[in-house]
């Protein structure tokens, strides 16, 4: 570890040289800043995998399966699973994309499925992240810089390679693509994780596209390389959100989408990675019912939990949010990336009756879970080790067969005493190792 | 059973030449148990391919795209139809019991559904006529992204508010029902109106014509509200301001 550790300043220096950065709106400007690394990594046992894997198999299966339910048959409503408020009033809802069925049946291609460890090494699921989840470039490219750094710290452990993950990646592109190359679709550098997208399309060999590059004729999707000459277009890895991926379907003002993707998709033509209309299975009032999507669907116990949670839409869930809201964390379940997150604990008497108000008005937008005191990891600052809450970000891939990534993005919160990690609220990252045995 | 001879015009002129033009055309009246169609013939200049899908609500949509510059987008659609207006059992997502983005009933149109129960398409017709009460028929007071709410301050709209006003009032009861756009005898634009859910079956009112649509009413498009029914949309490339002209014509045969 002191390979690494020593090594650590140099590695920063390199992951800003290759603009390794993360981008930040504050008082609607744009930020660029770098997602500082911390060179300890976190390690997870081989057995202690093992049941992660099975875990999240099981959890991006399920949700899976309630995507295609909901732009079909809608079968868990009907059966009285899931009340019709929460599908219809969920902002992740698109009736746009009923009765589409994606290439191959696959709805949520990259899945990234946020977990805590507790103190008692039990671990929890805070969140599904199954729109276009950022972030596993940023342990790949950390990885790659501490084995040039300390090879011998990759001889010496017996730790799971992750540098397949650009594989695993294209391999899922190409199972899902109808005919055609293989695209990365970027709002462009302004993006938060445009780095991102310039890295993957390089590693998975697609072409790094901005929608002016695609169009779309006779329900099919083109790119125009720089000699004008088109190629047909089988798979769109994009990385802007469904609002903005079609002005003819959605948000008209859009000016980064392209115009008729949504009915070349309709029609099978094309491949969208991950398909637009997820943001129904990871709302943050939907996640409540995740548990009841596995043995709904797969008729089986969830082997990992969530979080326990409150719905203030159920009267009895009501009341209890009411009367422990202190103890409790609130979210806003329209909300992303750590914002509309509040802790009971933190706020003085008169906010906590105006939370108290707000949720008494609208209980549908929020959710309330009980805080999990999860695990800090060493982290070293200025030389010395210090105690840190993190989460784990894992990367479950859907193609022919749905496969956990052997590693993952650890982020850890660089304030002592506060618990949101997200790198939006400027937290820093670790590699995650995976042993071998 | 009635029949008809119908064309629909659709002209885009642009100030200067644009290109990269991609167009969604969505004005394809489909065969039902309630109209049938015949020779339906659509032209479009520039020539393009315009293949048809049908869209979330089930209405037939064409995509075009114009690469080439050009000044004018011309879409020229005409077909019969023998309308029997059957009422013919059929299923109701509940999505269309749901309040859409045009149609919350806000503050005191709420209000404007009580007492509203018994069956539907009475129901239906009473909120029609309250909503008719505050509502005069005005053209160019409301566009394509008024409310049923702003409408209903304004006193004031066309055929597309006075539906958008009686979905919304409905679905506050949770009674489901959907917007269509259409057309009915006569020259000039296309006409809006409502189809309530009974039930076992879609019964049309016409909050504007404050009666039954009957065999005289060819649907074209059905949705949540009019942006799912929008006939057209379009984005090209190009600094040009666009003016567009529609003519729309029924008449009987």
């Amino acid at each position: 570890m002191r390979n690494l550790t020593d090594h650590a300043p140099q590695i920063n220096h390199l992951l800003s040289r290759y603009g390794v950065k993360f981008g930040i709106y504050k008082n609607q400007t744009f930020h660029e800043q770098l997602f500082p690394f911390d060179a300890l990594p976190r390690i997870i046992t081989h057995e202690e995998f093992a049941e992660l894997e099975k875990g999240l198999i099981q959890r991006v299966d399920a949700l899976n399966l309630f995507l295609a339910d909901i732009y079909h048959e809608k079968k868990i409503v009907r059966d009285g699973v899931l009340p019709p408020e929460f599908l219809y009033a969920s902002k992740g809802y698109l009736p746009e994309c009923e009765g589409i069925t994606p290439p191959a049946g696959i709805h949520s291609h990259i899945s990234g499925i946020d977990l805590v460890q507790a103190q008692d090494k039990r671990w929890y699921i805070l969140e599904d992240n199954l729109r276009i989840p950022s972030g596993a470039s940023y342990p790949l490219i950390a990885r790659e810089l501490c084995r040039r750094a300390s090879p011998e710290t990759f001889r010496q452990n017996d730790i799971v390679d992750n540098r397949n993950y650009a594989d695993m990646l294209r391999d899922m592109m190409d199972y899902v693509s109808a005919p055609g190359m293989r695209v990365i679709l970027t709002p462009g550098r302004y993006n938060a994780a445009y780095f991102e997208h310039s890295y993957l399309a390089e590693r998975t060999d697609s072409a790094l596209a901005s929608n002016t590059d695609l169009y779309v004729e006779d329900n099919k999707v083109y790119y125009r390389d720089y000699l004008g000459e088109s190629q047909r277009v089988g798979v769109i890895y994009r990385r802007l959100s469904d609002e903005y991926l079609d002005p003819l379907t959605f948000l008209p003002e859009s000016l980064i989408g392209v115009p008729g993707l949504m009915n070349a998709y309709r029609a099978g033509n094309v491949a969208i990675v991950n398909a637009p209309g997820n943001g129904v299975a990871d709302d943050k009032g939907i996640y409540y019912f995740v548990p009841h999507m596995i043995r709904y669907y797969l008729d089986q116990e969830p082997i990992l939990s969530n979080a326990p949670t409150y719905l203030p839409f159920y009267p009895d869930d009501y009341r209890f949010v009411m009367e422990h809201l202190e103890r409790l964390v609130v979210k806003d379940v329209s909300e992303a990336g750590g914002y509309g997150v509040v802790f009971g604990r933190d706020l003085s008497r008169e906010k906590l009756e105006e939370l108290r108000a707000t949720i008494q008005h609208e209980p549908r937008r929020f959710i309330a879970q009980e805080v999990i005191d999860f695990i800090d990891l060493p982290v070293m600052d200025d030389g010395v080790q210090v105690p840190r809450k993190a989460d784990l970000r894992a990367f479950v891939l859907s193609g022919k067969e749905t496969r956990v990534w052997p590693s993952g993005l650890t982020r850890f919160s660089r304030q002592p005493d506060s618990f949101v990690v997200n790198s939006s609220q400027g937290g820093g990252f670790k590699d995650t190792w995976v042993l071998s045995h | 059973m009635r029949r008809f001879c119908f064309t629909y015009e659709l002209a885009i002129r642009f100030s200067a030449p644009v290109s990269r033009h991609t167009f969604q055309f969505r004005f394809h009246p489909d065969s039902d148990a309630r109209q049938q169609l015949w020779g339906l013939e659509t032209v479009c200049q520039p020539a393009t391919a315009l293949p048809l899908i049908r869209d979330a609500f089930g209405n037939l949509c064409a995509c075009g795209h114009v690469e080439a510059l050009h000044e004018a987008l011309a879409l020229r659609v005409r077909g019969d139809a023998v309308i029997q207006n059957q009422p013919v059992r059929a299923e109701c997502p509940e999505i269309y019991a749901m309040p859409s983005a045009l149609t919350a009933a806000e503050g005191e149109l709420a209000a404007l559904a009580d007492g509203l129960t018994g069956d539907p398409v009475d129901a239906a017709m009473r909120a029609a006529e309250r909503v008719g009460a505050r509502v005069r028929y005005c053209r160019g007071v409301t566009d394509d992204r008024t409310t049923a709410a702003q409408a209903w301050a304004l006193g004031a709209g066309v055929c597309q508010d006075r539906a958008h006003l009686l979905l919304a009032v409905l679905r506050a009861r949770r009674i489901p029902a959907r917007y269509v756009a259409g057309l009915i005898p006569g020259e000039g634009e296309t006409h809006a109106w409502v189809e309530v859910y009974d039930g076992r079956r879609f019964v049309g009112v016409d909050p504007t014509q404050m009666k039954l649509a009957g065999d005289t009413y060819l649907c074209v498009n059905r949705g949540r509200d009019s942006r799912d029914c929008a006939i057209n949309r379009g984005v090209f490339a190009g600094a040009a301001a666009q003016s567009m002209s529609v003519f729309a014509r029924m008449a009987p045969l």
